[in-house]
């Protein structure tokens, strides 16, 4: 791969290392992987796109695009850091598409949960409205970060950006988010 | 519900559950229309003109791989031989290894400046000319690499590969007058454990010492932080260890960036406690002194302690070679009544926000800034407008703290930061394209 083509590559921190012929076992081995982390994922871009037919098409997307490079995949345990980044990407293109002065704003139907019994409907908007003002980059760390569970290391994987820069993108999101909602992050 | 986070945890839970766990569509593993590759084979895809260039590729890199090198021509070598003595070294002992072809790099500023810099970008390493930004030599190690480190000499780098439950330590040596950069893996095992992370390493001006710092993030309550200095003469290493207990403001606690100072025993590092008041510290470790607790570095810098007149957020910072002064990048939100904040901060009064992106230094000693080395100026677009560009940082420095390699940041992604020098405040941009290449660039 020459200079450019490496500049270009857009998986930086994947492990994908060059040519090779498409498994034979890609087909189980990402069905699998489906089977063990869609709805998780589903509910990934369901936060940050809120749509839940969206959501379901980019995570589609995002395993259809694994199951196509699976002969370029090095290293397996490494597929779900590299679906999860599709779907962020995914999310990012599909807002991108939507071409909108202003990021959607939490359904209008509220939905009772057990979760949200901790927060009000009122209160739970409120969030969601205040995070999706947020710049992506900071909105993508504290979603991995507080939904997900991910570690800086794990988040910089996933984003493909430094370890440094995702911890000053959640302490700047955290500290924003607490600007918005009016009290001290 | 008393913190934002707490608040933040609950709403993101909530939401999330409107996905009922029965929900779910069958996996669809053929092209769905609209997604830019309908009627398109998988057979065709994988052997595209890309993936065709990466076969002739691939023999060729395994050429290299097999390739010898007579001799060592390692002046890391030497140092390390005249350090520990010759029968002691470990890096003479080094296999084979890869070889590459390497082109040769202009000097830069008469040679005051590095003329070359290794870039890990993604599975590829390259090495780099600083004048042109040309690419000199490329490695494609399998599995690539996650950071790397350089010595004085401008030809000598150490590359690590975090792998499962260790980190893989590789010495990368440039031999422009043969023409070729030579790759050994090093014979030191760095073993992190299912719990720790690989934050960072930094190899010392004189390249005999490697200093390796890892978090331990476990979500139990504690978190904790490793330094081990390695010497690469004889493979004995030190550790220091940081531990302590979560507050319920804290967020991502750990190390950061490490750098060494001339003197090669006195090593940087700033650890981010994670508590919004009190966000980054830098500390300075004397690595021949006793003990094994990293608090008992001197505290050369507070982030507290600058907010105090500037509120900035800081990134990046390097310990100067003789010791005296820190260098870091900062953002600052200039308008009234806003907070700290980086490239892209939300902004909630009028359309724009002004930033100030900026480099300073820092006394070691007082914690006070002696000067401003750059400053820029931009009027950011509110939130929703655009994804926040990366801050500016110091990726060298020279001996005095007077030139420095640094990429200036950018208010929005959308924008490109410049690479350049900065000689008594002045920038002078290289050809090369900044970018946030802290801890993925070494010179």
């Amino acid at each position: 791969m020459d200079a450019d083509a490496a500049a270009a590559d857009p998986l930086p921190h994947a492990a994908f290392a060059g040519p090779g012929p498409i498994d034979a076992g890609a087909e189980a081995a990402v069905s699998e992987l489906y089977r063990n982390n869609v709805l998780g994922l589903v509910r990934l871009a369901h936060i940050m796109l809120g749509s839940p037919e969206l959501a379901e098409d980019v995570v589609q997307d995002a395993f259809y695009g694994l199951f196509r490079r699976w002969g370029q995949l090095n290293d397996p345990a490494r597929a779900l850091g590299y679906v999860r980044s599709s779907v962020l990407n995914g999310c990012r293109s599909a807002l991108r598409r939507r071409a909108r002065p202003e990021l959607p704003g939490p359904p209008p139907e509220p939905v009772a949960s057990a979760e949200a019994t901790a927060l009000t409907e009122h209160e739970r908007r409120e969030v969601i409205s205040a995070l999706r003002q947020l710049p992506p980059r900071q909105r993508e760390a504290l979603v991995l970060r507080y939904y997900l569970g991910l570690s800086p290391a794990e988040i910089a994987l996933v984003m493909r950006i430094g370890q440094a820069s995702v911890r000053s993108a959640t302490h700047r999101g955290l500290a924003a988010l607490g600007k918005i909602l009016g009290e001290d992050a | 519900m008393s913190t934002v986070e707490d608040k933040l945890r609950h709403a993101l839970e909530a939401t999330a559950s409107e996905i009922p766990a029965t929900q779910g569509r069958v996996l669809s593993l053929v092209p769905r229309a609209g997604r830019g590759r309908v009627g398109g084979s998988l057979r065709h895809t994988a052997t595209s003109p890309r993936w065709r260039r990466g076969r002739w590729m691939a023999p060729v890199a395994a050429a290299a791989a097999v390739a010898v090198v007579i001799g060592l021509s390692a002046a890391i070598a030497t140092r390390a031989r005249s350090h520990r003595g010759a029968a002691s070294s470990l890096l003479t002992h080094l296999g084979p290894g890869t070889t590459v072809p390497l082109r040769s790099a202009p000097a830069v500023d008469g040679g005051a400046v590095p003329a070359y810099y290794v870039v890990i970008h993604g599975p590829s390493t390259q090495v780099l000319a600083t004048a042109t930004g040309k690419v000199l030599a490329t490695l494609r190690p399998t599995g690539g690499f996650a950071a790397v480190s350089g010595a004085a000499d401008d030809r000598t780098f150490v590359l690590a590969a975090a792998r499962k439950s260790r980190i893989a330590l590789y010495l990368l040596r440039l031999n422009p007058r043969a023409g070729t950069a030579r790759l050994n893996a090093l014979p030191i095992a760095v073993a992190t454990g299912a719990s720790l992370e690989f934050a960072g390493l930094a190899l010392s001006p004189d390249g005999t010492k490697l200093a390796v710092g890892v978090n331990n993030l476990s979500r139990t309550g504690n978190f904790g932080a490793r330094i081990w200095v390695y010497d690469l003469a004889t493979g004995s290493h030190r550790e220091w260890r940081g531990d302590g207990a979560l507050s319920d403001t804290a967020i991502a606690p750990g190390l950061g960036r490490l750098s060494w100072a001339a003197d090669d025993k006195t090593l940087a590092f700033d650890f981010e406690t994670g508590v919004l008041e009190a966000f980054l510290a830098v500390r300075l470790l004397d690595t021949r002194a006793p003990g094994t607790d990293l608090s008992s570095g001197r505290v050369a810098l507070r982030s507290e302690e600058i907010r105090a007149t500037s509120q900035p957020q800081l990134e990046s910072p390097l310990i100067t070679a003789d010791g005296t002064t820190v260098v870091l990048g900062q953002c600052q939100v200039t308008g009234a009544g806003q907070g700290p904040g980086c490239p892209g901060m939300a902004g909630s009064q009028g359309r724009f926000v002004p930033e100030t992106l900026s480099i300073d230094e820092y006394s070691a000693r007082t914690g006070h800034r002696i000067a401003v080395v750059f400053r820029r100026r931009y009027n950011v677009p509110q939130a929703q407008s655009g994804d926040p560009g990366p801050p500016p940082s110091v990726l060298w420095v020279n001996p005095s703290g007077r030139v420095l390699i640094v990429s200036t940041g950018a208010a929005l992604a959308s924008q490109s930061p410049e690479l350049g020098i900065v000689r008594d405040g002045t920038f002078t941009p290289l050809r090369a394209q900044g970018t946030a290449l802290t801890g993925t660039a070494a010179w």
